[in-house]
C-alpha cells in the first residue's frame, strides 16, 4: 500500500464483522429457556468497505447517526480493534499490529471517559503522563505553559480532578491527550455537555493547536457547531458507508435544495406579477402583511425571484434563510445510501 | 534495564498518593475492630472451656486468639472484591479502551495502580497489629528467620489475591456482572482461606481438600507462619507452593486478558 508523504491516514476497503445475538422474534417458552445457557450469533457488518485519507495538518470532521460506524473506525484507526478485511495506516503504522508503539504518536480523548486520576490533583495526572509517554522535564515544563496560557489550567492544577466542573476537567482531559505532542489527535464527542464559554476555549485551542503544530485532528461529534467552527472537511458515515467526504463549504452547495424567504410589506404595486412570482414558490405562512415562502433552488433562480418580489410589492424587510447544517445532515442521513455505492462516497470538491 | 520502568513507578506514586487522600477512610475501616476483639474473645474463650481442651486447632488460647485477629487485620487490609470490581469497572465503563490507547501493558498499569495501594494498606495493617500486640502484651513474633519467611509469604499472598481476583474481574468481558460470582468465591474463600476457623481444626479430608485451594495462601500461611507453627523446611516447601499458585493465576489472567480482548473484538464488548 503506496502512502503519500503528506498522506497521515490512509483507510482502505475497511470492514468490520461483529457477532451479535441472533433476535428470534417469536421464541417459544422451551427457545427462552434454552437461551439462557446457549445463544446464537449472527454476524453484523458494522464498517463496509470504507476508504479514505486524511492529510497531514487537516481538520476532519467524521459525522453520522448512532450505531452508524463512527466509534468503530476510530477504535480501528486507535489500534483498539483489529479490522476483519481490509488495509489501515496512521503514522506509517498498521495500528492494531504496532498498537504499543504506536500510540507514543497519537492523542485520544473520550468525551465520556476520563485519563484523569479522579481522587488526586490534576497536575499529578500530568506528571503520570509524562513518565507515560517519556517526556523530558523541559518539554513537559514547556508543553505546561502553553496549555496554561491558552487552555488557562493553572488555576486549578492542584485540585483533585473530582472537584473540577465538567468544563474545567474537559480542559485538563484535552491537555493531558496533548502534553506529548502527537501527530494524530482523535476526538470523540470533546464538547458533549459543555456551556457555550467551555465549548468556544476549547474549539480555539483546538484551532491554534491544529494551525501552530500542524497537528492532524479528527474530531467525532454530534454538535454541528463544532464541525462548522472547526472543521474544513467532512466525512459522513451512515450504516457503515462513507456517503460524504468533502469540503463542508460544498456540503450545502450539494444538498441544499431549497431556500426561505420571509419578507414584510406595506402594499402590492404589481399584482400580476406577484402572482407569477407565487407560483414559482411554496408559500409556508401568511399572515397580515408577513408572508414566508420556500423556493426549490435547483428549479428556480433565487434573485430573479427576489427581484420579482420588490418589483410587485412594496417591501419593508425581507430575508433569505438557507437550512442549518444540522438539517442538511439530517437531510443527507434521510437520504441514506440513495445515490451512493459500495464504499463510495459521494466526492464532492476537489 | 531497570526493574521497573519509570511509567509504572510514577503509577506506584499516584497510588500512593491516593492512599494518602482517603487516609481517614483507611483508618475508619479498623473501627469495627475493638467489637471485633470482644466478640472473638468471649467465643473462642468458652469453645475452649466447652470443649474441655487447652489446645484447638494446635494453638493455646493465646496463640489462637493471636491467629485470630492477625487474620482479622490482614483480611481487613487486602480490598479483596475490590480488584475485581476496579477491573469491572474499566472494561464496562470503557476505560479500557482510554488505557489501551495509551503507551502502556494494561496487566502492569493495574498491577502497579492496584496492587501497591494495598501493600501499603498491608503494611499499616501489620504495623497497628503491632502496636496493639505491644500494648495488649500479646505473643510477637521475636525471630528474624520467621519474620523473612512471614514477610516473603505476605507480599505472596498480597500478590496471589491480587492476580486472583484480576483475573475473577477479567470474567466482566464475558458476564453482564460479576457480583453473582465473587458473592460466591467470597463464601468458598472464607472457609477454605482460614479465616473463619484456622484450617487445622478441619478433619483431615477438608484439610486436604484446602490444601489443594488456592485460598490457604492467601491468609492462613502467613498467620500460621507468624505463629511460629511450621518448621522451617515445612515453612519453605509451603513458600513454594504457594509461589507456584502465584505464578498460576499471574499466567492464568494474562490468557484470560487475551481471550478478552479477543472476544471484545469479534462481539464489540
Amino acid at each position: 500500500m503506496g502512502v503519500k508523504v503528506d498522506t497521515i491516514i490512509k483507510v482502505h476497503q475497511l470492514v468490520k464483522d461483529f457477532k451479535v445475538p441472533k433476535k428470534d422474534v417469536n421464541p417459544s417458552l422451551a427457545k427462552k429457556i434454552w437461551s439462557i445457557f446457549y445463544r446464537e450469533w449472527e454476524t453484523k457488518r458494522v464498517l463496509k468497505h470504507i476508504s479514505f485519507e486524511v492529510k497531514k495538518g487537516e481538520f476532519i470532521g467524521y459525522v453520522g447517526p448512532n450505531g452508524a460506524g463512527k466509534s468503530t473506525t476510530i477504535k480501528i484507526l486507535t489500534g483498539v480493534l483489529t479490522p476483519t478485511e481490509g488495509e489501515v495506516q496512521v503514522v506509517g503504522f498498521v495500528p492494531y499490529k504496532q498498537r504499543y508503539e504506536y500510540t507514543y504518536h497519537i492523542g485520544v480523548v473520550f468525551g465520556n471517559r476520563s485519563l484523569l486520576e479522579f481522587d488526586i490533583p490534576v497536575i499529578d495526572s500530568f506528571r503520570l503522563y509524562r513518565d507515560i509517554y517519556e517526556l523530558n522535564p523541559k518539554t513537559f515544563q514547556e508543553r505546561l505553559d502553553l496549555f496554561s496560557e491558552i487552555l488557562k489550567i493553572d488555576q486549578f492544577l492542584h485540585i483533585p480532578v473530582r472537584k473540577l466542573s465538567l468544563g474545567e476537567r474537559m480542559r485538563c482531559e484535552i491537555a493531558a491527550s496533548l502534553l506529548h505532542k502527537p501527530e494524530v489527535v482523535f476526538l470523540d464527542e470533546p464538547t458533549i455537555g459543555l456551556d457555550v464559554l467551555a465549548k468556544e476555549e476549547i474549539r480555539n485551542f483546538l484551532t491554534r493547536i491544529n494551525q501552530e503544530d500542524k497537528t492532524t485532528i479528527m474530531l467525532t461529534t454530534h454538535d454541528m457547531n463544532d464541525i462548522e467552527a472547526l472543521c474544513e472537511r467532512i466525512l459522513i458515515i451512515d450504516e457503515g458507508r462513507i456517503i460524504y467526504d468533502g469540503p463542508l463549504t460544498e456540503i450545502k452547495r450539494k444538498y441544499v435544495q431549497w431556500k426561505r424567504i420571509e419578507f414584510e410589506y406595506h402594499g402590492i404595486k404589481n399584482p400580476v406579477l406577484l402572482r407569477e412570482i407565487l407560483k414559482k414558490t411554496r408559500v409556508l405562512e401568511q399572515r397580515q402583511k408577513f408572508v414566508s415562502l420556500e423556493v426549490n433552488t435547483l428549479e428556480q433562480d433565487v434573485p430573479e425571484i427576489i427581484g420579482g418580489l420588490l418589483n410587485s410589492l412594496d417591501i419593508v424587510d425581507l430575508n433569505v434563510q438557507e437550512p442549518r447544517l444540522e438539517s442538511v445532515i439530517k437531510e443527507i442521513y434521510r437520504r441514506g445510501m440513495n445515490g451512493a455505492g459500495e464504499g463510495q462516497a459521494e466526492q464532492v470538491g476537489p | 534495564m531497570r526493574l521497573i520502568e519509570a511509567k509504572y513507578l510514577s503509577l506506584i506514586r499516584i497510588s500512593f498518593k491516593r492512599v494518602n487522600e482517603f487516609k481517614f477512610d483507611f483508618l475508619m475501616r479498623y473501627l469495627e475492630i475493638p467489637m471485633y476483639l470482644i466478640i472473638v474473645y468471649f467465643l473462642w474463650k468458652l469453645i475452649f472451656r466447652f470443649s474441655g481442651k487447652t489446645e484447638l486447632g494446635g494453638m493455646e488460647f493465646s496463640r489462637f486468639f493471636v491467629y485470630m485477629v492477625l487474620a482479622r487485620f490482614i483480611f481487613i487490609s487486602f480490598p479483596f472484591t475490590e480488584t475485581s470490581e476496579e477491573i469491572e469497572e474499566i472494561i464496562k465503563s470503557g476505560q479500557l479502551t482510554a488505557i489501551i490507547t495509551r503507551p502502556v501493558t494494561f496487566q502492569k498499569y493495574v498491577f502497579f495502580k492496584l496492587n501497591f495501594n494495598t501493600l501499603v494498606d498491608g503494611l499499616l495493617s501489620i504495623g497497628l497489629f503491632l502496636l496493639m500486640s505491644f500494648v495488649m502484651g500479646w505473643y510477637i513474633l521475636d525471630d528474624l528467620v520467621y519474620w523473612l519467611l512471614f514477610g516473603a509469604s505476605f507480599v505472596l499472598a498480597i500478590c496471589l489475591n491480587y492476580f486472583f481476583y484480576f483475573s475473577i474481574g477479567l470474567l466482566s468481558f464475558w458476564a453482564d456482572e460479576i457480583f453473582g460470582i465473587t458473592q460466591a468465591v467470597r463464601s468458598i474463600r472464607m472457609f477454605f482461606s482460614g479465616e473463619l476457623i484456622p484450617l487445622t481444626m478441619f478433619p483431615s479430608t477438608l484439610l486436604t481438600v484446602a490444601s489443594l485451594l488456592p485460598f490457604k495462601y492467601m491468609l492462613f500461611n502467613p498467620v500460621y507462619l507468624y505463629l511460629k507453627k511450621y518448621p522451617v523446611p515445612e515453612a519453605l516447601h509451603q513458600l513454594g507452593l504457594q509461589l507456584i499458585w502465584t505464578v498460576f493465576f499471574m499466567i492464568f489472567s494474562k490468557i484470560l486478558y487475551q481471550k478478552g480482548l479477543a472476544w471484545y473484538n469479534s462481539y464489540g464488548g
